[in-house]
């Protein structure tokens, strides 16, 4: 919305500044000689007629004067505008292009050259957050960083209830879920001429223009919001689970 | 002036909820409940409808700066809420559990620092008074910080407030929870009793009209088990000018068994089990237990044909799937268990045993000895058989509404509904009046209080929940080595109406300026029929339970003009039941009169 505000104005400061250096070049080339030209034809009447004629070419000449010396300034004028008005548009220009889907959210689809440190560490601190989360309520990294190859399939079932149970809860707490998709898996669909790439994979033979009618295989999964809680200020950033001592416990 | 929302708070032995009516609000003025912010583990706070009572105190260098946060308090030095509850199995020490039955606990200092109860010295301790006041307060904050978003008007002290409290308490509790509220900034609220409240919430159904469930004459029995105590009420259905009329006409005891003893008994037995296997459990795995215990009996009493639900119990340490121990819970053990431990069948003469023992004995929560809560009932009944208000019939409960999450269990409903059948005489209905989320009614009820006050709605008839006495000595010849015998004088009668006052005419009393004066003072559950102003001889055996004594001192610079200190003064004494639910007793002079005040410093 800005960014087109801003290339009307350009737009006009430029077509001002082109009119400025065509008044100022017809001036100069076409004006000029053609006044000077009227001046000496003028000095060759006689007096009567050319006390007659001499106001109106003095008004000429003044008008001459102020256009050679006008159209300049109001280049540069315009000139150093459009300068101003250029900058924030290579601003942008720099920054990725935006896509949308189909929520209708605008989202970034590269990350910025400059801000990848920033991103990589948000994006640490809220995996820390999470996988801390999972691990106090449902114990998942003791669960995935366990070799649980030997034990009997009614064991690991017995505790993979429980964590499921209380991962499950945990991850309802913090993230709101929800599919791409509404309608049922098996269901026919379309997909609009304008998806997003990021929330439709195509399978199968895919020819031809969009839309294209197919059979929903998986709904997709979105999230709708997300509430991690900042970390502790205290808090060292990358335990993600304290060691537990038992004090007084040791039977000495 | 009416203010705009209607809060009630239902301040629990385990657990607080809060619901509220938004007068403001169009349509039904429906009754919503406040999501609490809690800590529910360091560094997160989430909203949850039921705030735990228990307040942990935080070691300093125990945490990482910031653990605690709330959105409205840094750095603070006790966690209130889930994480509280969560620690108490972990470190007992510096939890502060059940304040709310210390604040009835008529043998502490209510105001003194004892708890957390039995903690080593450097762990810093609070008195139960401030604990119910450290929860006030946190509901206070949450209030002004989710529904008022910090706009003064709306805060929850500028409201209209009311905190319930088991029916059980006696005069002075219901003070000190007054106390506890003012303590948390809220200077003005309303006490409403549980098991009334728990009525106003099954009143208070859209679906159906209250009128079409109950008729004139029954009995309705308010059975109310909480997750530490168990509360019961009776109510009366009766006529007046057409309409039906609710009179509570009888609480019992404060009996500390709820829910919580269950669980623990349930999981005690599966580790004694597993323990006869050669499966030992140490501490940590005996709270995975509890809560696994916890999800196989709900889920075994939800669905009765099921024979067995499995027990897990993760592995500690790193070896999560290596180290996890499973069993099974039965129907057949869950019913041995609970059923039969704590809803044994007995007859209708049958009374709890080990009644509480006097004399020495180390000071601490008097939790039940017995652990049946089918015989606490049963005496409960019976002590209520001559009340006037049945005129002489016998308690023979028509209705029954039951309240708390223990009862959820329809499977203890039934048991609990059998039993009282059993104890009738002929063919007896008795009928279950279903109510909302037996969690939640509480908080909902006292909303629904808050509108009858208003004019909105049905109220209880109900006033004073005991007779109260204060104990004068005979005039007798001293004898040596004997103290005089002590005499009660019944100064407020049963079931004396909110907002009334009475004189205790014909009898003064000599008050001597300057000096404290203290009275023995006494109250009564089963006294129904004592007058203001009777006199029992012998008031042990008239069933009065003594409580801390009531005393006043009148300061020479009061007394009045012309008064010397030392010299009494002629008083009456003058009785009211406040709106707000309390009981104020008054010295009334000539020129001046003296609030007589509940000790809850020297029992």
């Amino acid at each position: 919305m800005k960014r087109t505000l801003l290339l009307i104005l350009l737009n006009v400061v430029i077509t001002v500044s082109i009119l400025m250096a065509g008044t100022y070049l017809a001036t100069s080339l076409v004006l000029d000689p053609a006044v000077q030209g009227l001046v000496d034809a003028a000095r060759g009447l006689d007096a009567d007629a050319r006390n007659e004629i001499m106001p109106h070419l003095t008004r000429l000449d003044q008008l001459r004067r102020q256009a050679i010396f006008y159209a300049p300034v109001g280049f540069s004028a315009a000139a150093v505008i459009a300068a101003i008005l250029l900058l924030p548009l290579i601003f942008w220009a720099r920054r990725k292009p935006t896509v949308q889907d189909n929520t209708g959210q605008e989202k970034r689809a590269v990350p910025k050259a400059g801000d990848v440190h920033g991103d990589r560490k948000a994006a640490e601190t809220g995996a820390i957050r999470l996988l801390s989360i999972l691990q106090d309520k449902g114990r998942l990294i003791d669960f995935l960083e366990e070799d649980i190859k030997g034990y009997p399939d009614a064991q690991i079932g017995a505790a993979v209830r429980q964590i499921h149970e209380q991962c499950g809860e945990a991850l309802r707490e913090y993230i709101t879920l929800a599919p791409v998709v509404s309608e049922p898996e098996g269901d026919p669909v379309t997909v609009p001429a304008d998806f997003d790439a990021s929330a439709f994979r195509l399978t199968g033979r895919v020819t031809g223009d969009p839309p294209y009618h197919g059979v929903l295989q998986h709904c997709g999964w979105k999230v709708t919001q997300i509430d991690l809680p900042a970390q502790p200020k205290g808090q060292t950033p990358r335990i993600i689970a304290p060691a537990e001592v038992a004090i007084g416990a040791d039977g000495r | 002036m009416e203010t705009r929302y209607i809060i009630g708070i239902d301040l629990g032995t385990t657990n607080c909820a809060v619901a509220y009516v938004d007068t403001h609000e169009g349509g039904d003025g429906s009754i919503h409940f406040l999501h609490i912010p809690q800590v529910v583990s360091p560094g997160n706070v989430e909203n949850r409808p039921l705030l735990p009572s228990f307040s942990y105190q935080v070691k300093e260098q125990e945490y990482p700066e910031g653990s605690f946060d709330l959105p409205w308090r840094q750095a603070p030095t006790d966690v209130v809420g889930a994480y509280a509850r969560e620690r108490g199995a972990q470190v007992p020490d510096r939890v502060i559990a059940s304040s709310k039955s210390w604040l009835s606990y008529t043998a502490a200092d209510r105001t003194a620092p004892l708890l957390p109860w039995g903690a080593p010295e450097e762990v810093p301790h609070i008195s139960p008074l401030d604990a119910s006041a450290r929860l006030l307060e946190h509901i206070r904050h949450a209030w002004n910080h989710v529904v008022a978003s910090g706009n003064p008007d709306l805060f929850l002290e500028a409201q209209e407030v009311l905190v319930t409290v088991p029916a059980s308490f006696d005069a002075t509790a219901r003070e000190l929870t007054v106390q506890a509220a003012q303590q948390a900034g809220i200077s003005r609220v309303t006490l409403l009793e549980e098991p009334q409240a728990a009525f106003y919430a099954w009143i208070e159904s859209p679906s159906r009209r209250w009128q079409d469930e109950v008729r004139v004459a029954d009995v309705i029995l308010v059975c109310d088990i909480g997750g530490g105590t168990t509360d019961f009420s009776l109510i009366l259905v009766s006529e007046k000018h057409g309409e039906l009329f609710l009179e509570r006409i009888a609480v019992g005891d404060h009996i500390l068994l709820g829910g919580d003893n269950m669980d623990l008994t349930l999981a005690y037995a599966i580790r004694h089990r597993l323990s006869a296997e050669g499966t030992k459990l140490d501490s940590w795995q005996m709270r995975g237990l509890l809560h696994s215990a916890r999800q196989a009996k709900e889920a075994l009493f939800a669905d009765r044909e099921r024979t067995s639900h499995p027990v897990t119990i993760l592995g500690k340490g790193r070896s999560l799937v290596g180290g996890t121990i499973t069993t099974e819970l039965t129907q057949d053990e869950l019913g041995r268990v609970i059923l039969d431990g704590f809803f044994p069948k007995c007859a209708s003469a049958d009374r709890p045993t080990g009644k509480r023992q006097t004399g020495l004995k180390e000071l601490g929560l008097p939790y039940a000895s017995d652990p049946g809560v089918t015989r606490h009932l049963a005496w409960f009944l019976s002590r209520h058989q001559g009340d006037r208000e049945l005129q002489g019939k016998p308690v023979q409960p028509t209705a029954i509404l039951f309240n708390g999450g223990v009862m959820k269990a329809e499977a203890l409903q039934h048991r609990v509904v059998d039993i009282i059948k059993g104890w009738a005489s002929d063919e007896h209905e008795l009928k279950v009046l279903s109510s909302r989320s037996l969690d939640l009614a509480v908080a909902y009820g006292s909303v629904y209080y808050g509108l009858a006050r208003r004019g909105q709605g049905i109220r209880i008839r109900s006033g004073t929940e005991r007779s109260y006495y204060i104990g004068i000595e005979s005039a007798m010849p001293a004898v040596p080595g004997m103290a005089p015998p002590v005499k009660a004088l019944c100064v407020v009668p049963f079931g004396m109406e909110e907002g009334s006052a009475v004189e205790l005419a014909g009898r003064q009393f000599g008050l001597v300026v300057g000096e404290p004066v203290s009275f023995r003072f006494f109250g009564a559950t089963t006294r129904h029929e004592d007058q203001i102003g009777d006199v029992i001889e012998e008031w042990e055996e008239a069933g009065l339970e003594e409580l801390p004594p009531v005393e006043t001192q009148l300061p020479a610079d009061e007394a009045g003009e012309g008064v010397a200190e030392g010299v009494p003064v002629r008083v009456t004494l003058h009785i009211n039941v406040t709106e707000i639910g309390t009981l104020a007793l008054w010295f009334v002079s000539d020129a001046k009169r003296w609030k007589l005040e509940f000790n809850v410093r020297n029992p």
